[in-house]
């Protein structure tokens, strides 16, 4: 039985694949074009060639949850019950893949993260409280750290809540622009979407924060 | 039996906590299938004499033979003998720790995991549900609560294997549900499965569109259900006898089934009637007691607020607030008392279905799905997540996530982690499952060392651990030196649970083999792992020197009480003491972290050692 894995590692690099089962050039898909064996899903390039998509930030969500439900019934194991083993680990490994890839896709933070690891060389994290936030962040840093809160404290803790919500999506809107002019070659637009990652992550912890002691006190 | 002959048939099974269940697709439907004394087989098990009686004559034999008489082993699957200490009293049997601590059911001097005993039950449900299709079953899909643990599921798998069936895959209640509910009515929109049995509660929220049955997130306890509201009638009676001066606090284990029986026909008439007598003899005379329905529902209320709770943190993870939801799905007993099933009509502010019988639902869907996969049909396809966390322990004994709760599976990941002393040439991994910051509060997976590698300075190294969670939630994990290529790979083996060896024993040999040989061969695996870690501790007396005030003198006089240990029989004790050594020594090989002698020294068997070199 040939080992999916070998011919993996083989291939890697290679402008054509070859069918690890049958020797005979796959084609695009991820089934073998000649043999109609399962390929892995990693030939078919990285999650936004997986789903189909441009490199690009925008993404739609509707869209995306479709790809994925056509994709999972080619990968699922489920499928491949009464297959070989190596097919089997194949169906595995594939549905991993995807099951990463949409999770990926669809979290704007992790979404921009791994785009612009693809377009540009690394980036750096350093989580710095959000500019012209300072007083609403102390307000917020403040409730949290409380034993006990008033009904008035509630209030103000979900209002703030709703001031970092809104700042958050804007931040998530213009990353779309951001990403269009760095694929179109200004990297200038580098060093903004660094900040614009940081204060979404920044502003995520501190939101999820939130939500956590609003809930516990319902 | 060749394989052209082997049934091709493949069944669903409901292993519940109380009643156990198997059902099976005809003609495009699931249907339940009905042995001699009708479907539901219920999860109970007696040892009468020599004779082992399951399901119905088990129930009925339970009144007459308490203190022989097993029931609710799900609660036990999977679990250390420490994690029960609060249920003790409850039951009427004696549940103990066996050699190695883990939960077990001990009958006259017979010591029964709560495996073979789920396996009896699925021996039963085989056999009835070989009797009502005229042929013979050997594979199938079997059932665990969505928020079971990696060792749980292992538990009931193995079950499955002793029972002589193959156990095609491992699904959630509440999933198996959705799909039974999907297969009839349902097939668009948001739904909330509601799951409450007798032992264990599970809420998902899923997606389905086009035959997809998406779960968005999952929760809740393994241990919350009608036993609980039984107990809690149990210990009313208990108070009020008491103030009618009648003593029942330390009641015998027939006393303790006569209260179980009479707070669950309680339970059951209060969905029914206002009102309930329940009378019990004691104490030569008879002692009756008066539960209203609003009494039952105080008593109760405390468990049904935490179960909306859950609810509510499903919802979170999934993203989703309760206008989002289409239908709400009730599973499971307990959600026929009227309080129950009106606190989640109210939560989500629409009635709920329960149609199609909570108590079939689940194995309806296992039938399914046991048809899905052996190919019957592919237009349905269930994508489940992972209940838990799984991640390793990082410095300071912090829980580092590599699978998020909720992830679908199969699911990958990897991260890379560095050393934090010079030099460092090994690098213990050990794996948790759980939601709390620190591994000592989430539950232990299993262990293993990464070791070879290159000495170099703290943080330099790079050592890459991967995780694969397959379809079934089982675990594979594998650690490697990126510079040396260095590498090990584990399937992880719970802590909690049975080694590959030790199933494969149980299905070869009879159900209750004796004790005695478990203990044989138990003393001598234990021997040969002390013989190694004495060894191994002496070697670090001569090659170390700087010993803390009476480290030393500590360690030396618990290597003597282990010798003495090892000239005994009992492997409970040697294992007592080898834990002791372990402990008193654990100081030590943090310090001695970059020698090669500290890796001995960990907790580790000589078995896990000697895999480790293959």
């Amino acid at each position: 039985m040939p080992n999916p894995e070998s011919v993996r590692t083989a291939l890697d690099g290679a402008a054509k694949h070859l069918c690890w089962s049958c020797r005979e050039e796959t084609g695009e898909g991820p089934f073998c074009e000649s043999c109609v064996k399962i390929q892995p899903a990693e030939l078919m390039g990285d999650y936004f060639a997986l789903f189909e998509l441009p490199r690009a930030y925008a993404v739609d969500a509707q869209y995306l949850k479709n790809k994925f439900y056509e994709l999972s019934r080619k990968f699922h194991p489920d499928f491949y019950g009464d297959k070989t083993d190596a097919e089997k680990t194949l169906a595995r490994d594939n549905s991993a893949y995807l099951n990463t890839a949409f999770r990926t896709l669809s979290d704007p933070i992790k979404r921009a993260e791994y785009l612009l690891v693809r377009c540009a060389r690394g980036y750096r994290v350093d989580l710095v409280p959000p500019q012209g936030l300072f007083e609403e962040i102390l307000t917020a840093g403040e409730l949290l750290e409380k034993n006990s809160l008033s009904s008035e404290d509630l209030t103000t803790l979900r209002e703030t809540g709703r001031v970092f919500a809104v700042r958050q999506d804007e931040r998530i809107v213009s990353l779309a622009g951001l990403f269009d002019r760095l694929v179109a070659g200004d990297d200038a637009a580098k060093g903004e979407i660094e900040n614009a990652i940081n204060e979404i992550k920044y502003l995520r912890t501190i939101l999820d924060r939130i939500d956590q002691r609003l809930h516990k006190t319902i | 039996m060749s394989m052209t002959e082997k049934s091709k048939i493949a069944i669903g099974i409901d292993l519940g906590t109380t009643n156990s269940l198997a059902a099976v697709m005809r003609d495009g439907r699931p249907v339940a299938l009905a042995g001699e004394h009708g479907a539901i087989v219920p999860s109970v098990i007696s040892f009468q004499n020599d004779q082992l009686l399951v399901g119905i004559p088990a129930r009925q034999a339970m009144l007459d033979n308490p203190d022989h008489t097993v029931y609710s082993v799900k609660r036990l699957m999977g679990k250390a003998a420490a994690d029960l200490k609060d249920s003790d009293d409850r039951l009427p049997f004696q549940v103990v720790a066996d050699s190695r601590g883990l939960a077990a059911v001990k009958i006259d001097q017979k010591i029964i995991s709560p495996v073979e005993l789920s396996a009896a039950i699925l021996r039963e449900v085989k056999k009835q549900a070989e009797k009502a299709l005229g042929m013979e079953v050997e594979r199938a899909v079997i059932t665990v609560p969505a928020y079971f643990d990696d060792a749980q599921r292992q538990a009931t798998r193995d079950a499955g294997k002793i029972a002589g069936l193959e156990v095609l895959r491992i699904i959630n209640e509440p999933t198996a549900a959705s799909l039974a509910y999907g297969m009839h009515q349902l097939n668009r929109g948001t739904i909330v499965v509601y799951d409450l049995g007798g032992g264990t509660f599970d809420v998902s929220i899923l997606r389905l569109e086009n035959g997809i049955f998406e779960v968005l997130a999952t929760a809740g306890d393994t241990r919350l259900g009608g036993d609980d509201f039984d107990m809690e009638i149990v210990n009313d009676i208990i108070k009020q006898a008491l103030k009618s001066g009648i003593i029942m606090d330390h009641p015998s284990p027939a006393m303790r089934a006569t209260l179980k029986r009479a707070a669950e026909n309680a339970k059951i008439a209060l969905s029914e009637v206002e009102e309930m007598t329940i009378v019990v003899r004691a104490g030569g005379g008879n002692f009756s007691l008066t539960l209203t329905a609003i009494e039952f529902e105080n008593l109760i209320r405390p468990y049904v607020e935490r179960t909306l709770d859950f609810c509510r943190r499903a919802l979170a993870d999934a993203k989703l607030t309760i206008d989002k939801i289409d239908e709400v799905i009730l599973v499971g007993g307990s959600t026929r008392i009227p309080m129950v099933f009106n606190a989640v009509e109210d939560l989500f502010g629409r009635p709920a279905h329960c149609d199609l019988g909570p108590d079939e639902v689940v194995a309806l869907g296992a039938a399914v799905q046991a048809d899905i996969l052996t190919g019957g049909r592919n237009d349905l396809l269930l994508l489940d997540v992972t209940p838990l966390s799984l991640g390793i322990e990082t410095l300071g004994g912090v829980m580092n996530v590599l699978i998020q709760r909720n992830s679908k599976i199969p699911a990958v990941s990897k991260e890379v982690f560095t050393t934090y002393v010079d030099g460092q040439t090994n690098v213990a991994i050990r794996v948790y499952q759980g939601e709390r910051e620190l591994v000592a509060d989430n539950r232990a997976l299993g262990n293993f060392d990464l070791t070879g590698i290159e000495p170099q300075r703290a943080g330099m190294p790079r050592i890459e651990v991967s995780f694969m969670l397959d379809a079934d939630g089982i675990l594979r994990v594998t650690a490697h030196d990126i510079r040396s290529g260095k590498q090990q790979q584990i399937t992880i083996q719970p802590s909690y649970g049975l080694t590959r060896d030790e199933v494969n024993q149980m299905v070869r040999e009879s159900f209750l083999h004796a004790q005695d040989d478990i203990d044989r061969r138990l003393f001598i695996e234990l021997s040969n792992e002390s013989g190694t870690v004495i060894k191994a501790t002496r070697r670090a007396f001569e090659v170390f020197s700087e010993f803390k005030d009476g480290e030393r003198q500590q360690i030396e006089e618990t290597i003597t009480r282990l010798e003495e240990a090892l000239r005994g029989t009992d492997p409970q004790a040697v294992r007592e003491r080898l834990d002791e050594l372990n402990d008193a020594t654990a100081d030590l090989a943090a310090r001695m972290a970059d020698d090669a002698v500290a890796g001995a020294l960990k907790r580790k068997s000589v078995e896990e050692a000697a895999k480790l070199m293959e």
